[in-house]
Parts: structure tokens; sequence; C-alpha cells
């Protein structure tokens, strides 16, 4: 925490309302940085702006004395004149505000004061967060004696409490977008928030390229509505578009600009970016194997480096062991305490999937000592001010470079100590990767996120938001939705698209008054139907996740959650590891899959989907530049020296490919023709070229493929030869056509067509039931997949499978990046290598078992042919009665 | 087995015959099998008016499915000259299949045939769903429905229908042959270079035919093949017997 001790470079003019705490922090033997003076004095003249370090520097307090000494002041002015807090009660004037946001009075507002109504909202990405952060606000709030009120409103919140909040909120509530976005439900939302001074958005970074930063900035838009002044700070880690980021967390100016069509661009709210404590000298280390002989070319699952992660986990006093997935979590807690019994009971296990007592269990002991090795997710990645452990190791790559700097922040937290990341790689290229991530640091080459742009279902998601929080008119509306900067460019047209489905479900259901969410009265868009909102309220957590699923045992107690997807590829007496114990699946009933204990340790882990974390573009620069320097025979870090025989043995099989060459090995194996394609671009860049490149080649000649991808390259694979060379002749690589191109080949591989799950949950289309009524509700479910069969054949022009469309090329796929890829591939030189066996770098796709599809043959020839292979397969062919009839 | 000699080829569409019990029944690529010996054509899982019971419930599904089902059953109807039409259970999607919006396609479809005989065996969704109104002419049962060496159910695990040699003490006697539907199944296959495809299908056990889902807009559950099965899967306008795998 800040602990530093050197005195404040400058000293604070008289009026300055930080001199309390000043005072504070003497009191804990600590002095203010001056970036944390600078935020207080940006907040005591009303700015906002984003806040940018390190974990665990600081930054909270930053944001958050800002308000508490506004506070502070005014108690002081007023206790002299304690009759003004009435008078100055309505900060707003009801006239103002656009006509949806007129506050509906209710009867105690008039009887409560202004000074203890909500004035500060913390928002949190992660609600196991949420409780360290209240602890932490509630810190100087007691010390220095504010008669506030501190509490969290999340989706782990007692019932109690929030029938208690219902009536009365606190001075100061954090709480997550999705419990935000919930209130903004409230037909009395405008007077809630009525007195509100300041959001914190903490962790940014976490929100910002997700639907659910475009649901905060909705949020956002509708506060400032309601408080035009409302000031609003940022918590970010660093990133390569700060400024971005800025702009998106603070909005874009009201104007009259933005009520043209198609609007002009706003100006964005001005704020500061305000630049913690300069990061500390980070060492990142590996632990590599002694011989490459038995170490694995592919996977995550392995704990080959089982015996040296013990060894430096033998030393440490406390120590963080990363993981990547859940599965690796839970595979390597198992491993640590198989191989080490004694460790049991200070060694623990934390994943976002636990139950929230278990996690908080797991924090808290961390913090006390009582656990000195906690084997994690992401989960602990984030967090207020966790104490700083001793060892941080990383399982696997990191796979960018923010995330290893983020990881390494957790260890030697004082200043001026140095922060010291362990890796330790699961297949043989991560050595590659981890050598890579630390030249890219040090070359300070951190990835930019950036924001989404108007997704069409969170729009209809919110427009449903907005009518139950007492209902908008059109035109209100759009000038609120276009201060986003996720809706600024919004057309009129699609915002009518969005009111239309709302209201009839789009152009095809016209004739159907029995499908109304939103009804219009006098210019006012409301909800009349109970169901559609509590249907609505059921909804709006889901952009997390599809369906979580209760983890109990079948004697009673609750072990966690998992996806609905995990889940459905079990079946029952399948055991699996889950918080560390292996579980045996009885049975799945009205979303609680019931499991007991296994009586055997089984092999079985998890395979959560998705699980995969994409290599970032700037790490993906830097490995190509890794694999050069390999290429030129300079070995220069441990990991590249490790990994030297396979490299060599690579390039003995093949090449290893310069930077301005795209290699392509030809082999094939039992099981069709395989083209192995290495572009180095990061798995994201990988699935839209192979589905490019497929689509191009099956133009050719019909001819069915199906593709797997990684951070390197990927492999397509077709029962015939694929007539390679001619596709390279007629232009495989050209830039030439892209968008067209691309559009056709995500389409005819379904890409969009899996997108759309995710779009139809959100925007409402699928919905899971409520509550313990699962199977009464059975009979309207449909699956995502048909929904989009359906709506492509009946209502093409549904702009909802055109924004699943949309999202696969720019998010998944990255167009804009797949077009400087084939700019960059298109002045390679292509060079074709025909490979007996499949070489160091084709194996992991060789082995990879999620595959995509693109065909361009008749069904009927392909069915042929597989029906012909099974004949083949079972020797003697039966005997077919086909028989035609009359 | 694609281009067997004696296949006419003026058919569009490519039918497929089996002799079970002495009767010819025909396995038609519209999912629906044919008795030619009583001009009957037999469906099964229709769901009429799924679409309106889901955009009753809020979720957004254009119209059209229905229609598009209809279409297919007309042209089958056309070419087969039936003179019934037996459906296998689960008519109705659920009771807004029955009221006047969802019911206007079916009324048009079935005043263009005025002279079929349309005979539904319950299932279960009929049950929740209730009887089709009077005005469509439609005569339903409950399951089972003998006619000959045939029995017609929804279920395929139909208590009624699933003979229990135990308590007959018959187990000389065949046990009568069922066509039912329900499962909606549909069977997977995989081949060279990891293509896969998944094909709506008709099972044929030694004693019970389950038939595909005749709505289109349904889903379905992929079939295991048991050793003494037989599988016909749909294949665009075709229907072909699947090789033992």
């Amino acid at each position: 925490m800040t602990t530093v001790r050197r005195s404040a470079r400058r000293r604070a003019p008289k009026s300055e309302p930080a001199d309390p705490l000043a005072a504070w922090f003497a009191s804990r033997g600590w002095t203010p940085f001056a970036f944390q003076r600078e935020v207080w004095e940006a907040y005591a003249r009303g700015e906002s702006g984003l806040i940018h370090a390190a974990t665990g520097t600081g930054k909270t307090y930053a944001a958050w004395l800002g308000p508490v000494a506004e506070a502070l002041q005014e108690a002081a002015t007023h206790t002299a004149t304690a009759v003004r807090t009435t008078i100055r009660s309505k900060p707003v004037n009801g006239a103002e505000l656009p006509a949806n946001t007129r506050p509906a009075r209710s009867p105690r507002a008039s009887v409560r004061s202004a000074a203890d109504k909500l004035r500060v909202l913390w928002i949190t990405p992660l609600r196991a967060l949420a409780a360290d952060t209240e602890r932490a606000l509630l810190e100087p709030v007691q010390a220095l004696g504010l008669p506030w009120t501190v509490e969290s409103r999340t989706g782990d919140t007692k019932a109690s409490l929030r029938q208690k909040q219902r009536d009365r909120l606190p001075t100061a509530l954090v709480t997550t977008p999705e419990s935000l976005t919930l209130m903004l439900c409230r037909q009395d939302h405008a007077e809630l928030f009525s007195n509100l001074r300041c959001v914190v958005v903490d962790e940014w970074h976490e929100l910002l390229s997700t639907k659910r930063g475009a649901q905060t900035e909705l949020a956002l838009a509708r506060l400032r509505a309601i408080v035009p002044t409302l000031r609003t700070w940022g918590l970010s880690a660093t990133l390569g578009n700060l400024e971005v980021a800025r702009d998106t967390l603070l909005g874009l100016r009201a104007s009259s600009r933005n009520a043209a069509d198609p609007p002009a661009p706003a100006l964005p709210n001005s704020g500061r970016l305000v630049r913690g404590l300069v990061p500390k000298e980070i060492i990142v280390e590996s632990l590599v194997p002694e011989t490459m002989d038995r170490f694995p070319w592919s996977g995550h699952l392995n704990v080959k480096l089982l015996p040296q992660v013990l060894e430096r986990l033998e030393r440490a006093q406390s120590a963080i062991v990363f993981t990547n997935t859940r599965s690796q979590c839970e595979l390597w807690f198992q491993s640590i305490c198989t191989a080490r019994p004694d460790w049991f009971e200070f060694t623990a296990i934390h994943h976002g999937s636990l139950d929230f007592a278990q996690r908080r269990s797991v924090e808290d002991g961390l913090r006390s000592g009582r656990f000195r090795i906690v084997v994690s997710t992401s989960s602990l990645d984030l967090g207020v001010d966790f104490s700083p452990v001793d060892v941080v190791m990383q399982i696997g790559s990191p796979k960018g470079v923010a995330r290893l700097l983020q990881r390494a922040g957790r260890s030697g937290h004082s200043p001026g100590r140095v922060s010291r990341i362990v890796c330790v790689p699961t297949n043989a290229l991560e050595l590659v990767e981890v050598s890579a991530a630390r030249d890219a640091m040090r070359a300070n080459a951190i990835e930019s996120r950036d924001p989404v742009d108007r997704p069409l279902d969170l729009l209809v998601q919110h427009l449903v938001t907005l009518a139950l929080g007492g209902g908008f008119t059109a035109a209100g509306a759009l000038a609120e939705l276009r201060t986003t900067r996720a809706y600024a460019a919004l057309t009129r047209e699609e915002f009518d698209w969005a009111i239309d489905f709302a209201t009839r479900g789009g152009d095809t259901l016209q004739a159907y008054p029995e499908y109304a969410r939103l009804v219009l009265q006098d210019d006012r868009y409301t909800v009349r139907d109970a169901q559609v909102a509590r249907r609505h309220v059921l909804n709006i957590g889901t952009i997390v996740s599809d369906a979580a699923i209760a983890v109990r045992f079948l004697t009673g107690g609750r072990i966690g959650t998992v996806e609905e997807s995990f889940i459905a590829r079990l079946t029952p007496g399948d055991v699996f590891l889950f918080s560390g114990r292996a579980l045996e699946f009885v049975r799945v009933r009205d979303l609680v899959a019931w499991v007991r204990k296994a009586k055997s340790m089984a092999h079985a882990i998890p395979r959560w989907a998705g699980a995969r974390m994409p290599l970032s573009t700037e790490l993906a620069a830097a490995v190509r530049d890794t694999l050069e320097s390999a290429r030129l025979g300079v070995y220069n870090t441990p990991e590249l020296e490790s990994v030297r025989p396979l490299l060599e043995l690579q390039a003995e099989r093949s090449v290893i490919p310069r930077p301005d060459e795209l290699l392509i090995e030809r082999c094939e194996t039992r099981d069709g023709f395989h083209l192995f394609i290495y572009p180095f671009e990061g798995r994201l860049v990988h699935e839209g070229l192979a589905a490019l490149f497929a689509y191009r080649i099956a133009q050719l000649a019909p001819i069915t493929f199906t593709f797997a991808c990684n951070d390197y390259g990927f492999d397509l694979m077709s029962p015939e030869l694929a007539p390679l060379e001619e596709a390279i002749e007629s232009g495989l690589l050209a830039p030439a056509h892209l968008l067209h191109d691309i559009t056709q080949s995500l389409n005819a591989a379904e890409l969009a067509r899996r997108q759309f799950r995710e779009i139809a949950r959100v925007a409402g289309l699928i919905f899971s039931g409520f509550p313990g009524q699962q199977k009464s509700m059975k009979q309207v479910q449909a699956s995502s997949g048909l929904l989009f069969d359906v709506l492509t054949r009946f209502d093409p022009d549904n702009l909802l499978l055109h924004q699943a469309q949309r999202e696969v090329l720019e998010r998944q796929l990255e167009a804009s990046r797949i077009g400087r890829v084939l700019t960059r591939l298109s002045a390679s030189a292509v060079r074709v290598i025909d490979v007996e066996r499949p070489t160091p770098l084709a194996f992991p796709l060789l082995v990879d078992r999620t595959r995509e599809k693109l065909s361009t043959e008749k069904l009927a020839d392909r069915v042929r042919r597989m029906t012909a292979q099974m004949e083949k397969r079972t020797g003697a062919s039966r005997e077919v009665v086909l028989r035609p009839v009359r | 087995m694609n281009n067997s000699p004696t296949a006419s080829p003026a058919r569009a569409h490519s039918d497929l015959s089996l002799t079970i019990r002495d009767e010819q029944i025909i396995l038609h690529a519209e999912r629906a099998a044919e008795l030619p010996s009583t001009r009957t054509v037999i469906i099964a899982d229709v769901h009429w008016g799924k679409a309106t019971a889901l955009r009753a419930h809020g979720v957004p599904v254009p119209a059209g499915g229905t229609t598009s089902d209809l279409l297919r059953l007309d042209a089958l109807l056309h070419r087969t000259r039936a003179h019934h039409l037996l459906v296998l259970g689960d008519l109705a999607h659920s009771r807004h299949g029955w009221e006047d919006r969802a019911l206007q396609p079916v009324q048009a479809w079935r005043s263009r045939w005025p002279d079929l005989q349309v005979t539904l065996v319950r299932g279960n969704h009929d049950a929740h769903a209730g009887d089709p109104p009077a005005s469509l002419r439609i005569s339903a049962v409950d399951a089972p429905l003998t006619v000959g060496a045939l029995t017609f159910a929804h279920d395929p695990l139909c208590v009624k229908v699933v003979p229990d040699t135990e308590c007959t003490g018959r187990d000389d006697a065949p046990a009568p042959f069922r066509l039912c539907g329900h499962v909606h199944p549909t069977i997977k296959l995989s081949g060279r270079g990891g293509d896969r495809v998944r094909l709506p299908c008709f099972v044929v056990g030694p004693d019970c035919l389950i038939l595909p889902a005749f709505s289109a807009f349904t889903g379905s559950g992929a079939w295991t093949r048991q050793e003494e099965e037989r599988v016909f899967a749909i294949v665009d306008d075709r229907v072909i017997e699947l090789p033992l795998p």
C-alpha cells in the first residue's frame, strides 16, 4: 500500500481540502503521493479523469479521498448553517431534465436531508472485490469521523440488506455494472441518485473493451442526465490507449451536434489523465526443463515442472501461483497437495466459479497468513491492495504484456522493491513466448483495449431498462445514448429498429400484438406487463456469461457455480475436479448440478469452454522477433536456450520462417490432407484468416475444410488435396475484396451463428427461466442456433443477425487487423514445404480437437464420401436396401 | 447405391421402400412415412404455433415456420395422392397453436385439402395444448392406435405399447410393430478431413419405426444407434440407408 515516508514535495495551500487527509495519512505513518494530491485537488475543482498505475499503488485512496475531503469541508461549513442542507436538497430542478428523467417523488424524500443520501457510487467489475473495497473505503471514513455509511450491493448481497437498501441507500455504495443497471430499472431512480457527487469506476481496463463496459457507459450517461455536475473518476492499469480509455469513461458532451442524423462527432467531456507511481523494476524469470526430451510440444495441462515449482514454494513465506484457466488451476492445486500433503492446510485454491464465502476465506487467509500458497486464476488479478506476496508464479504463458506486468505487481509491493515473477511453461513453445514477453515488456509494448461499438443487443436491453425506469421519449433517449462513446455514431435508423424490435420484435412481427415488451403512450415508451419486467431484470446479469449452474452436494452444501455449457458435456457418473475436490456428477435439475464426492480420484479435468487466452498483437510481434533471433542462431535467453533442440528440429524437418516470409507446410496424415500455415499473429486473427483462406481455396473447386487455430498459425484439413498453388496464383493472400470474402467465409463457416448465442441472450431472445420455474418454461425455450436459422430464413434483415456478423468481423476476427496482416503477408515470399512428418510447430495444431468447418461441396457428396468410408472401415459392405418405388 | 438401375429418372424425390410385417412402408425425404396400401401419409412432431408460443413469452421469433412446413406437406400430399394423414403426436406446440393468428395458415391449408382425413394420435404436447378446434376436422385419439399389424403412438416408450411379455406369457407371439415420433432423431456422420454432418433420420428397430420431427423448427437429439437398428437419413431431397458404423 502507500507506505512511502518521503515528504510531500510541495506544501499544500491553506485552503486545500486535502489537509485532514494528510493528517490521517500521517497517523498511519504515510505521506500522500504527488499523484494522490493531484487527484484530490482536481476533484475539488470539479474535474473528472482517469488514474492509471499498477494495482496496489494507492489508486483507491487517490479516487476515494476527494469526495471524503469534500464532505469534511461541507460538514465544517454546515455546522454553522445547518438549515441549508434542506434548501439544497434538490440540486437539479426537474424542469431542466429531459422529460424521461423527471423523478417520481417519494413522500420520504422531502423528509430526508440531502446530506445523507447516496453521494458516491463505486463500480467494480468483480463482485468478489466489493467486500474488500467496502472495507478499504470505510477505514478513512471512520478514522476521520464522517457520519457516512458504506455498503455494497451486488449479486452476493444478502436479501435482507438488499431489502433495507430498497428503502434507503448508503452514503457510498460499492456495486457492479449489472446491479447499477438494475437500480436504473426503478421508477424512482432519478430521485435515488439526485444527490450523487461522484462515480468511481474501478479496474476500468477490465470493463473497457467489453459489453459490460458499454453497459457502464450507458449507466453513466443516465446518471449524468440526472446530475449534470457529476464527476467521474476511473482507475485503470496501464494501457496502450489511455486517452481513449479516459474519453470512453467520461462520455461525450451533450450538444445539438449529436441530435443531427447521422450524428456529427461530439467533443469528449474534458478530464485529466493522472499517472500513478512509476512502475518499479520487474524481473521475469522462468523455470526451464532440464531436458527437452520429455517436455510436451503442446497442451497446457502438464505438471512436468512441479518439482521445481515446489522448490520455489518451499522457501516462500507467501505465494500466489497464477494460472490461465480454471482447469489448470484445479490441476496445479491438486498436484501440489498430492506432492506435499503436509502443505495442505496452508494451501488454497481461488477462482471465479467458487462459492463467494470460500473465495472470501481464501483472500482473508492470504492476508492473515493462514494460507501461504494460493493457486488462482485471474480472479486474484484484480483487487484492492492485497498484501504483497514473496513469490508470484505464472503457470503457462502470460499471453500478454499487460497481464505479465499486472501479475508481477503482486510481489514486492513496497515502492523501491523489485517485483519478480517466475514463469512456468507448460509446453515447449511457451518458452519462446515467455522470452518474447520479457523483450516486449522492456520495449514497453503494452496492449491497447478498444471500446465496443454500438452493440445493438445491449441497446435493446437498455431501452427496456429505460422504459421500466419511468419511461422515455424517443428523442430524449437518442440524445442521451449519443453522449456515450459506444453509441455516439448510432444512426436514427438503427435506433428506430431497436425501438421497433423491443415493441414489436421487428418488421416481421408487426402483425403480432401478443409480442410486446415496450408500450407507446403519449410519446413515452413504458413497460406495462409485469412478466416482461421480471424477465428483463433476470436477464440483465447475462452479459457476463452463459447461465450459471450451481454446484451442490446431494447431502447439502453449495460449492460454487459452473457454466451450463460445461455441465452439458457431462454424463452422470463422470468425475471432475472442482474446488480442489474430485466430484461425481449425479444429475442436473432446476439450474443445480448435484454432485457427490467421487470414490476414486479420476483424471477427469473440467474442460471449460473458451478457456484459451489468445496471444496479444504486441506479444505476437515479439514472438516473431524472438524466432528470427533463433533462426539466426542467437539463443540469448535461458528460455530460448532450453527450447533450442525443438527449434533445431523445426529447422531440420522444415524451416523457421523469416519475418518476411509465410511458411506453409503440407502433409498427409491418417485424418486427411493438411495445410499448416504460420502467420504468427495470434489466435483471433488466425481464426479469420483460416476461414478466409478456406473460403478462397474452396472457390476454385468444391471442397470441405475443417480448421484449427492457435497463436502461431492454423491447420486447414481436407479429405482431398487442396489446390494450394492454384489458390496462391489467383490471389489467396490479396487484400483485395477482403470485406466481401471474409463476410462470405464467416457465414460459410457458421462463425456468426456461434456468435449469435451471446447476442440472443443479451437482447432477451433466450431466457434461462425464472428461478425454480424452469420446467414450466421449457416449452418456450429455443436454442440460439435454431433461432439463428429461423431468423436467417424468415427475417434476414434482422439487425441482430447483422450484429452477430459485425461482432465476429470486428471483435472476434479483428477485420482491420486481418487487412493489415494480409498486406504484410502479400508482400512476403510464400514458402511451401512438403513435410513427411508434422513439425514441432504443426504438432499442437494437429492434436487440436476443436475445429471449425467450411464447405463448398454438396451435402449429398459429403454424405456419400462419409458413408463410403464407413463401409470401408467395416470391411464387407452390408447389403444396402434402396429400392425405388412406383 | 445411389444409381440403382431401376431408379425412376422422372422422380425429383428419391423415396425408399421397406417391407415390414408384410406391409409396405415408404420413407419420404419430406420427413414423412407412407402406407401405400391404405394411402396414408404419416408425420410426427408437427409443433404448429411454436413461434407464436415463443412470441407470447416475449421471444421475438419471426413467423413463417409453420407455413413453410405446410408447403412441404402440400408437396407430399400431391405426390402421394393420400387419402389419410396420420399425425403421431405433438400437432400443436402449446395452446397458442390454436389461437387465431397461429391457426390462420393451418385453416388455409385445411381448405386446400377438403377431402383429406386427418387423425391425431395424441402426444405429450397435445395434452397441454388441447385437441384441435372442430373447424379443422381432425379426429384425435389416445395412443396407442392399432391398425392391422401396426400400432401407432407418440412416445416409443409409452407403457401401453411396449409389450410386456412377462405378464402376458406370450413371448412367442410377435410384438406389435410400432410407428412413433417424440424423440426427433438425428444422426451424426463423420469422415476424413474432420468433416461432420448431422441429418434428420428414420430409425427402424426390430419392432419400432421412429419418424423424424416433421417441423423444421425443432431441436433434436443425436441418435445413439443400437446394433440391430437400421438408420435412414434424409439428405436434402433423398432418403438413404446408412451402413453400419
